[in-house]
């Protein structure tokens, strides 16, 4: 077993500066060999460590690597895709052991900035300042997820670049004829749970059997206007301290109780409670074995939700948080009916998930497929009659299904089988944009890297362009300078950008000490 | 009065048999318990992902007895199982026995179909290629043979679907409804589970027949008098099949393997995929249990080949077998 990190400053016969292990998953070998070969050219020598995911998080988490390449998908607030570089948030590992104050400071106080202008001009100076002083997001390359669908499936045009691409508005899909409509999914359910789910392939289902307050498509904005937020209209404060929801009236859960206030306040309570709140939580409601929130975080900045009549819920904030809309806590918001819960229990609710969206849970074989049925209730029409997620474990299956019309839509699509798909007459394929970034993550805890002119040294001997082209699929990535995606209102286009330029990566390894 | 004599001995011989087996299942529990732990990420954190904390790491070990020691660990699975729970899946939150009694009539049909397929195709071929030894007849027999062992099944399997599924439409492209039943979806994929049985059976049946066919008594059969045909089915066949059915009982194992690969292929919710997505997902208790599961129906099966044996030839000396 390869020991991790630096092999140290090499004697002068060798052929390189230094040598020195990076780890990646086994996804992400072809683009690493690259970064390995121009690397190299500059005489920096990375062994590559291919790991399976799990050995890998582990071996990240615990810092053994003093170089990895990884990804990073946060919700769309901006703080939330730059805390993985601010220590005391979760994934503070994940994003290299970067730590400045200044840097944490100025993220936090752009949150608290309700002025778009304002809080743009804060995020681009701490974007600037992390590719000045860590570099690893030099090499970010954004995700964008391909996805394909069946001629007979017709999808509304326009929500391609929201959270969940065209799956946010499941209820407007028309199928040719009517019948069940067929979804696959490579990836199951991780924790199929309304408020503790986290994970993407939960959410392709859940979200379409829940409702949320406001929804955030399209593009990160929120609004009301979407068919599945259950507000009306809000109002925030001058002060951006006190946030008034108007819920529409008449909106019913699948059991048949009606959507009020109080609900809203239940879920936005659980879903406040973290690991550490679960005894403060039963002694506000009667509920045992409650769900914990992974979540709470997201409403740090709020000091509590009061139901104040029916229909009116008001959010009284601590400090101001110009992103709480953006964040998991919203964009995730499943309302859940309070009454039933607590007349039946958490079990027995994960058991039915009740909801108020578009689609009722029917029922989950686990390893199988999980199948929805259309909400004959629903405020909106919905056109399709039985959803199926069917779950796969092999890509090649489900391409050969979907070209033969058995599947009608696929959540994900890799780069071979997207190139193929174009070429199909009866397959539709489209790319959308995620949150995830991946990119190479310095330890700045570990030689060499320890040292920034090592980490500009590297970040000067790549060419990302050509690293993108090893992926196949130049359409599923993009070479961008900062984490925060293009359809944010937080993106910019003009940040620093470091050229390759082999010279200067030679100098700055001599600079830090280094000797060929 | 013999009769007797090998009733009582084959008595003897079924109970030595079947004691014989139990040391095997526990060696089998102690293997399947070891793999899983041997190294590795950590489950608790592969199962809680990247952001848990410690303590949520803690109590998911102390929920799944993690932090005991292996020799507990082994002790609580296995007084779990005398008692009839196999626990809960770690990955799935679920029963095990939920989950593998949903898969059993799949599996267990998409096998015993393959079983059948590979069967009736080997022997023919083989007793094909042994009458018609060293002819052009015989030498397609073996090439067939040949090709279908060397073809891997996720290859094969991708192939069946493109050509009799999608281009022709013969069958669905993969699925299966669950329960008893649904053998339309099973056939393509038992086909490729079974053609590879079927080469080694065509082999075996081939050799078995040829070496058969020139024993004396085959030969005074003949002079006898009697049709071709009686000599070939009644005298060839019965005892050149002796072999040939130990070897499709004891391939059992290897077809569990194969249907690993089958029903992802196939995306068909069997025991096999069920045992790989746990083997990926670290869910150590649902692999031991069903690695465990597996090898019971193998040593079950292989024991009643035995015993089936001792009735189909009874010159088998059960005192030699004992021994």
């Amino acid at each position: 077993m390869a020991v991790a990190g630096l092999t140290g400053c090499i004697e002068e016969e060798d052929e390189y500066y230094l040598e020195t292990t990076l780890y990646l998953d086994d996804r992400h070998t072809d683009a690493m060999t690259v970064v390995q070969e121009q690397a190299r050219e500059a005489g920096i020598d990375l062994e590559l460590r291919v790991m399976e995911w799990g050995d890998f998080l582990e071996a990240v988490e615990e810092g053994e690597p003093a170089i990895s390449y990884g990804g990073w998908s946060g919700s769309p607030s901006a703080a939330d895709i730059l805390s993985p570089y601010m220590p005391g948030a979760g994934f503070h590992w994940w994003g290299g052991f970067y730590e400045n104050d200044d840097f944490t400071d100025l993220v936090k106080e752009a949150q608290r900035t309700p002025d778009d202008e304002e809080r743009w001009e804060k995020y681009r100076e701490a974007q600037e300042m992390l590719i000045e002083e860590d570099m690893g997001v030099f090499v970010t390359d954004i995700l964008r997820v391909g996805r394909a669908y069946h001629e007979t499936l017709e999808i509304p045009d326009e929500p391609w670049d929201s959270l969940h691409g065209p799956l946010e508005v499941l209820h407007q899909w028309e199928l040719e004829e009517e019948e069940t409509l067929e979804i696959a999914q490579m990836r199951e359910p991780d924790i199929f749970c309304p408020i503790e789910h986290g994970d993407v392939p939960s959410q392709y289902s859940l979200m379409r059997i829940y409702e949320s307050l406001v929804s955030t498509y399209p593009e990160g904005e929120p609004t009301t206007e979407a068919d599945d937020a259950v507000a009306e209209s809000y109002e925030i404060s001058d002060d951006g301290l006190l946030y008034t929801f108007e819920i529409e009236e008449g909106i019913h859960f699948h059991n048949g109780d009606e959507l009020t206030a109080e609900d809203v306040e239940f879920t936005i309570n659980t879903m406040m409670m973290g690991e550490d709140e679960t005894e403060e939580y039963q002694d506000m409601y009667d509920v045992e074995e409650n769900p914990i929130s992974p979540r709470d975080a997201d409403f740090d900045a709020v000091d509590y939700v009061e139901a104040t009549e029916e229909y009116t819920l008001e959010m009284h904030m601590e400090e101001v948080d110009a992103e709480i809309f953006q964040k998991g806590g919203f964009v995730d918001m499943t309302i859940v009916p309070k009454d039933y819960i607590e007349e039946n229990g958490w079990e027995d609710f994960q058991d039915e998930q009740i909801g108020s969206g578009p689609f009722e849970f029917s029922h989950y074989e686990i390893g199988d497929e999980l199948v929805l049925e259309r909400n004959e209730d629903y405020r909106h029409e919905v056109n399709i009659p039985e959803v199926t997620y069917d779950f796969y474990d092999e890509e090649s299956t489900i391409i050969t299904a979907l070209r033969a019309g058995d599947v009608h839509f696929t959540v994900t699509v890799s780069g071979d089988n997207y190139l193929d798909l174009q070429d199909e007459d009866q397959v539709i394929t489209n790319a959308y944009q995620t949150t995830q970034h991946n990119r190479l993550a310095f330890n700045h805890e570990k030689e060499p890297f320890d040292d920034v002119n090592v980490r500009k040294a590297l970040a000067y001997a790549l060419d990302v362009e050509e690293i993108i082209k090893a992926r196949g699929v130049e359409e599923l990535y993009q070479n961008q300078r900062s984490p925060i995606l293009e359809a944010h209102p937080t993106h910019h286009d003009e940040l620093p950008q470091y050229e390759q330029d082999i010279e200067m990566a030679e100098e700055l390894l001599e600079e830090a000490g280094y000797t060929r | 009065m013999l009769e007797k004599y090998i009733e009582s001995k084959r008595k003897r011989y079924i109970i030595k048999r079947a004691i014989r087996t139990i040391p095997v299942l526990i060696l089998a529990t102690l293997v399947a318990f070891m793999l899983m732990r041997a190294g590795g990420a950590d489950p608790a954190r592969r199962i809680l992902g990247p952001e848990a904390s410690q303590e949520a790491l803690q109590e998911f070990r102390e929920t799944h007895g993690l932090d005991k020691p292996l020799y507990m660990q082994y002790y609580d699975w296995m007084s779990g199982i005398l008692r009839g729970e196999l626990g809960t899946s770690v990955r799935f939150d679920q029963p095990i026995s939920d989950l593998i009694w949903y898969r059993i009539p799949i599996t267990f049909q998409l096998m015993g179909l393959s079983m059948v397929i590979s069967s009736v195709i080997g022997i023919s071929m083989g007793i094909l290629g042994a009458l018609k030894h060293n002819t052009w007849i015989d030498y397609l027999a073996t090439i067939q043979s040949l090709f279908w062992r060397s073809i891997p099944s996720f290859w094969a399997g991708t192939i069946f679907l493109l050509l009799f599924a999608f281009y022709l439409g013969l069958f669905p492209i993969g699925g299966h409804p669950g329960g008893w039943g649904g053998l339309h979806y099973l056939i393509l994929p038992a086909f490729v589970l079974g053609l590879r049985l079927q080469a080694i059976i065509a082999r075996l049946t081939r050799s078995s027949m040829l070496s058969v066919l020139n024993r004396d008594y085959i030969k005074s059969a003949k002079t006898k008098g009697l049709t071709k045909h009686r000599v070939i089915f009644k005298h060839g066949l019965r005892n050149a099949l002796i072999p040939v059915v130990t070897v499709i009982a004891m391939r059992l194992p290897w077809l569990f393997g194969g249907a690993m690969i089958t029903e992802q292929i196939f995306n068909i919710s069997g025991m096999g995929r069920l045992l790989l997505t746990g083997v990926f997902a670290r869910d150590f208790i649902m692999v031991q249990s069903l690695v465990l599961i597996i090898t019971m129906i193998t040593v079950i099966a292989n024991l009643c080949a035995d015993i089936g044996y001792t009735f189909v030839d009874p010159r088998i000396d059960l005192e030699t077998e004992e021994e």
